[in-house]
């Protein structure tokens, strides 16, 4: 077992928002057992998914540059869970929790990361880019706020096709910096688009942190004169963040415009595979370890009764498994022939040009 | 323009706002963003006036002045199923939108390995002759011919205009459709009937025998004066419009230069690296053996627009500044 | 190894030389065989090559200096090397800095920058060649005129170029194509100082005949042709002797050279440049050729003398074609047919003008044809194809009382006759009825034989020895006297 385990004491849970669960309450009643074990399984998956590629990454089988999750996951399994498969979400460099909390399956994931032919953007994205477009999975990017222009658009589009799908735009503290953040969300309110913007603050913009980012900000509040509808949430809580996101979800889809959600998180490594981190304080790590959200959902499971010790750990082996065939899968996967890369540049010529067929690509 | 029963003399704006009412009509996915462009105001020059009574200002789009997100709303939009028509009122603003353009836009089909499609048509103009000065005179197709992923179209005339922003609009691909500002009241003939032009197919505009001339959007204009001077010297000029830079016709280009053995490659903006070298370098390797006497550029100078009118006409390349080194080219001298 | 450039021996009798310019500059890399300075002798100037590659490190004579054979006038490094900056001074003592420690490039910089060193630091960093002045081996070629010379299996480097620079453009293959007998003239070798020379004062190159080795163009043809056009002088440093006043010699006319001078002042200099010609003289009795002419004359159509000379060459060509062959690129190539060209003298000038297929013409036809070109040359309207295509010459100044004479060969062809005077002459008249006339034995003469008087005109027939030889030469010129002789061998 890879994963680390925290110390189970739960002193060091802090109450961040009037959503948080506490253990002593029961199950929630607005998520049934079977949607609490699938956010469990998922945000184990995910965690998984990350440690395996580190792993893989620093053994110089994936290539590139890895920007890993571990620690928010919560945040993409709450908001997907209120999601369907037909609305879209857009996603950043790091964004393999976001992919794989809206359906991504993990062995396409590998098979792109390890740049194979059947990788979800067949080894021509890479782990940046990753983007499933069957699912609404429009794209991660590798640039800072690169999706924050282009998500209001998503959601114009559903406005204007007339139906009743989402838009939710995934980004960091550090995007709320740029320009694009401040014209997405002033176009989302003039346009009433049903859009969802959810920024993970995980305190640091790459090494900057937060608080030399923007003076004295709360970051809902900031956003609430835009008049959009603006709430923060503890994002180490991945009920709490469902509950936001549900919210958000029924405005939208009732046509009643854009909402912000400022999830709270941590992520527990550095911001690439290879940073040593050394701005992130060491208490301060150790403090959001305690509060792993993935852990405190286990806790929680098992102490509402839905879980039983031997199925969580029969479900951590299911995990591990899935993922080790996962990279099995990868790794067997043919590699795209070099002329891929001359590829799919244009739908009607190819790269030099010249005309294509009618429906080649 | 063969077969062509009912021509009218219209301007190169009424064409471009032609295009648009009909691809409108035509898929109600196609819809307008941009500033100023429902009327009363219908846009900085006048293209999309009377649109928005016609279509309703949803599908004529009036965004705040916020470059960067209606460009990258029309990325959005265009992901998901509609075929949005974006302006750029001008191109020097494209600057703001730039990482829209080029790194969403025209890489999103190639990184997720042919997922996507980006159907979005950017529209906007530049050009010198309006002492609008430096920030609003310029005129940058070399920087969006160099990136892979995006089409480059200028269209000289009012009948390519029109066919040529139907098929942008029709293509499934990001285009950039650089117009200028001074050819939106500029006339020509333009078909009744229902046409469009293929990208990658450049225009002869003149067949001449003596030397060939490449050029672009206004300066086509030039090079179309320069020949009429030119005849009267004996001098037989091939005037050839690439209409788009990208894709580009580059084997008429390299049949001309078979024929005239000389090639001058003309447009408005600076010279360093301008889009005439990549011209040039492809005809160069292509035609290297019909080339009788060094290939020329004649562009505007590498500086900056200035203001004063009389300093902006000394760097804009006009038909005297084309007939000169075409002169001197067929003399010999150089 | 440092090695010096020396003052040459140019010249048996040379004793000093100036040093009129350096082609390379200090620290400037040079090839084997690269012109490197250029000297001055009582004789002409002459670009001096270097024997070995090098870099030149120390210029120690520089320009406008004479100095003796034998001089080192600089010294120069192998590449890669250096020159210690106490190169060539008397050895110091322990005071004397061992420079060999030093970084080389250091080494040098420090050499360069000595102002008794007597380098030009501006030539040092003019690497490119200077304006007009083409690196060794590199021909000024458009990509076309590359391409259709490579097609053809033209040399490029026969052809003059008429574009910018003297670029060779692809009008200048197509002539050199279509005009196969004109002369493609050699394009002028000229030294740079010259070249630029020329280029100042406006003259053309290629109307100047060099005198360098090899037919270069040095300093002084470019001064002796601009001296047609310039007041002369006396020599500056003259030694003053006690002889009656000099009166500078003026200039009362300029002919330019263009049009039908300039080609035939350049055309007879590229032949007698280029042609091995030997010159055979033989008498002939004009009494046959003169009785035809009256005959013809007679009958109502009149020919003349070079109607009747074209026709019996022309015959004789075909039974000797080794002198009906022109000089190609690298091989003599036999022709298929005939065209003789009459050398026509208009007041525009020397014209050549071609009766096409001689050989198949009669002697009434070739004179209707030479009159019409004839006609056609003196009025300036001479199609082009009248004027080239000959395969051999007929020129003729008897009518001006010239006997026998050596005429310029009109390349690329092989033969050219020249016709002199008919002089009536008192001659042996060999006994017919004698067993030995007309063979080698009746040299020592007859009893029988008698003295009278013949109208005798001298052939003069050059020919180039490179092509044809004497012998074969000569055959064919006894075969045209003996046409001569006897026109009835004609039909």
């Amino acid at each position: 077992m890879s994963e680390k385990m925290a110390d189970k004491d739960e002193r060091s849970v802090r109450q961040h928002s009037a959503n948080e669960m506490h253990p002593e309450e029961g199950p929630p009643d607005d998520l049934t057992q079977e949607q609490l074990l699938g956010m469990y399984r998922r945000m184990r998956l995910i965690r998984g998914f990350e440690d395996r590629a580190k792993e893989h990454f620093e053994a110089g089988e994936i290539t590139g540059f890895l920007h890993l999750s571990q620690g928010q996951e919560a945040v993409p399994v709450g908001v997907c869970t209120a999601l369907r498969k037909d609305d879209y979400i857009t996603s950043t460099h790091r964004g393999h929790h976001d992919v794989i909390a809206k359906g991504c399956d993990v062995k396409y994931m590998f098979a792109e990361l390890y740049g194979r032919a059947n990788g979800y953007c067949k080894g021509k994205g890479g782990s940046m880019h990753i983007a499933d477009f069957s699912q609404g999975i429009i794209g991660a990017t590798g640039i800072v706020s690169g999706s924050l222009p282009t998500a209001p658009g998503i959601a114009l589009s559903i406005k204007m096709r007339g139906t009743d799908q989402v838009a939710v735009c995934f980004f960091g503290d550090g995007a709320t910096a740029e320009g694009g953040f401040h014209e997405a969300l002033n176009l989302s309110a003039l346009w009433q688009v049903p859009i969802i913007f959810v920024c993970q603050n995980n305190l640091y913009g790459l090494s900057h942190p937060w608080d030399k980012t923007a003076f004295k900000c709360e970051l809902a509040r900031r956003v609430s004169t835009y008049n959009v509808a603006a709430e923060c949430t503890d994002g180490m809580d991945a009920v709490a963040v469902y509950r936001a996101a549900e919210k958000a979800v029924e405005r939208a889809r009732a046509g009643g415009g854009p909402s912000f959600i400022e999830a709270k998180t941590y992520r527990f490594l550095g911001h690439y595979v290879g940073d040593p981190a050394l701005y992130m304080p060491k208490e301060e790590r150790e403090m959001w370890r305690e509060r792993d959200a993935t852990l405190k959902l286990g806790r929680q499971l098992r102490a509402w009764g839905y879980m039983s010790e031997d199925e969580d750990d029969q479900m951590a082996a299911d995990v591990a498994k899935e993922l080790e065939e996962a990279i099995a899968f990868a790794k067997s996967s043919p590699k795209p022939p070099p002329e891929d890369a001359l590829t799919d540049v244009y739908g009607h010529f190819d790269y030099l040009g010249n005309p294509l067929d009618e429906g080649g690509r | 323009m063969a077969d062509v029963k009912h021509l009218r003399e219209i301007s190169y704006r009424d064409a471009l706002r032609e295009a648009l009412r009909e691809e409108m009509l035509r898929d109600e996915r196609v819809f307008l963003m941009g500033e100023d462009i429902a009327d009363p105001f219908g846009s900085a020059y006048k293209v999309t006036l009377g649109l928005s009574p016609e279509f309703g200002t949803d599908r004529v789009r009036q965004t705040p002045i916020s470059e960067l997100g209606f460009v990258g709303a029309g990325v959005g939009a265009a992901l998901t199923g509609m075929r949005p028509v974006v302006e750029l009122m001008y191109i020097d603003f494209s600057t703001l939108p730039m990482d829209q353009i080029a790194n969403q836009a025209a890489k999103i089909r190639y990184m997720s390995g042919g997922q996507a499609q980006v159907p979005l048509v950017i529209r906007t103009q530049g050009g010198m002759g309006r002492s609008s000065a430096a920030h609003h005179a310029q005129s940058l197709e070399a920087w969006f011919v160099h990136i892979p992923g995006l089409l480059v179209a200028m269209p000289s005339t009012p009948y390519d205009a029109k066919g040529l922003l139907k098929t942008a609009i029709r293509l499934n691909d990001p285009v950039m459709f650089i117009e200028h500002k001074l050819l939106y009241n500029t006339e020509g003939p333009v078909p009744d009937e229902e046409y469009t032009i293929p990208f990658g197919v450049v225009d002869v505009k003149r067949e001449g025998t003596d030397c060939t001339v490449v050029a672009t959007s206004r300066t086509v204009l030039m090079a179309l004066q320069a020949a009429e001077m030119l005849a009267q010297e004996g001098i037989s000029l091939e005037v050839i419009d690439p209409r788009t830079l990208f894709p580009l016709d580059v084997e008429t280009i390299v049949d001309s230069v078979k024929k005239t053995s000389r090639l001058v490659v003309a447009h408005e903006s600076p010279e360093r690296g301008g889009f005439a070298a990549e011209v040039i370098a492809q005809v160069a390797d292509k035609g290297f053996d019909y080339i009788d006497a060094p290939i020329q550029r004649v562009c505007a100078p590498s500086v900056p627009t200035p203001f004063a009118r009389h300093l902006e006409d000394f760097i804009i390349v006009n038909e005297t500044h084309i007939a000169d080194r075409v002169r001197r080219l067929v003399r010999g001298e150089i | 190894m440092p090695f010096e450039v020396k003052m040459p021996q140019l010249g048996l009798t040379m004793e000093t030389g100036t040093v009129v310019n350096w082609l390379v500059g200090v620290g400037e890399h040079f090839t084997s065989g690269q012109e490197i300075l250029e000297v001055e002798t009582d004789k002409a100037t002459v670009a001096v090559e270097a024997h070995h590659e090098g870099r030149l490190a120390r210029v120690l004579v520089p320009a406008g200096q004479e100095a003796a054979v034998g001089t080192t006038l600089a010294v120069a490094v192998s590449p890669g090397e250096s020159l210690s900056p106490d190169w060539g001074l008397p050895r110091a003592g322990t005071g004397a800095v061992a420079a060999d420690i030093m970084p080389a490039g250091m080494q040098w910089m420090q050499t360069s920058g000595r102002s008794d060193a007597g380098d030009d630091r501006s030539r040092a960093s003019a690497r490119w060649p200077r304006p007009g002045a083409l690196q060794p081996g590199v021909v000024r070629a458009s990509w076309k005129a590359r391409a259709m010379a490579h097609e053809a299996g033209v040399d490029l480097r026969t052809l003059a170029g008429s574009g910018a620079g003297g670029r060779v453009v692809a009008v200048d293959v197509t002539r050199a194509l279509a005009a196969p007998s004109g002369v493609a003239p050699v394009p002028p070798v000229a030294s740079p100082v010259a070249a630029q020379l020329a280029a100042a004062l406006g003259l053309d190159l290629s109307r100047i005949v060099g005198s360098g080795p090899q037919g270069r163009i040095v300093q002084a043809d470019v001064i002796s042709a601009a001296s047609a056009l310039i007041q002369g002088r006396v020599a500056p440093g003259a030694t003053p002797v006690s002889r009656p006043a000099r009166v500078a010699t003026g200039i009362s006319g300029v002919i330019p050279l263009t049009g039908v001078r300039g080609t035939v002042s350049e055309r007879m200099a590229a032949s007698a440049h280029t042609t091995a010609r030997v010159t055979l003289f033989r008498e002939v009795d004009a009494t046959a050729m003169i009785d035809l002419r009256a005959r013809f004359s007679a009958q109502g159509t009149p020919v003349a003398y070079n109607d009747i000379l074209t026709r019996v060459c022309a015959t004789a060509l075909r039974d000797y074609p080794e002198a009906n062959a022109r000089m190609g690129d690298g091989h003599i190539e036999q022709l298929d047919c005939i065209h003789i060209g009459v050398a026509v003298d208009t007041d525009r000038g020397l014209l050549v003008p071609v009766v096409h297929h001689a050989d198949t013409l009669s002697i009434p036809q070739i004179a209707a044809e030479s009159a019409r070109l004839i006609e056609a040359a003196r009025s300036g309207r001479c199609l082009p194809d009248d004027l080239s295509g000959g395969t051999f010459t007929i020129t003729n100044l008897g009518m001006l009382g010239v006997e026998g004479f050596t005429p310029v060969i009109n390349l690329p062809e092989c033969c050219i006759l020249g016709v002199g005077r008919i002089v009536r002459k008192p001659v042996v008249i060999e006994s017919l009825s004698h067993p030995d006339a007309g063979t080698d034995e009746a040299e020592g003469g007859h009893p029988s034989d008698a003295l009278g008087v013949r109208p005798m005109m001298m052939l003069s027939l050059a020919c180039d020895h490179r092509v044809i030889d004497g012998a074969p030469a000569a055959r064919f010129l006894e075969h045209v006297a003996q046409l001569l002789r006897d026109p009835l061998l004609l039909l």
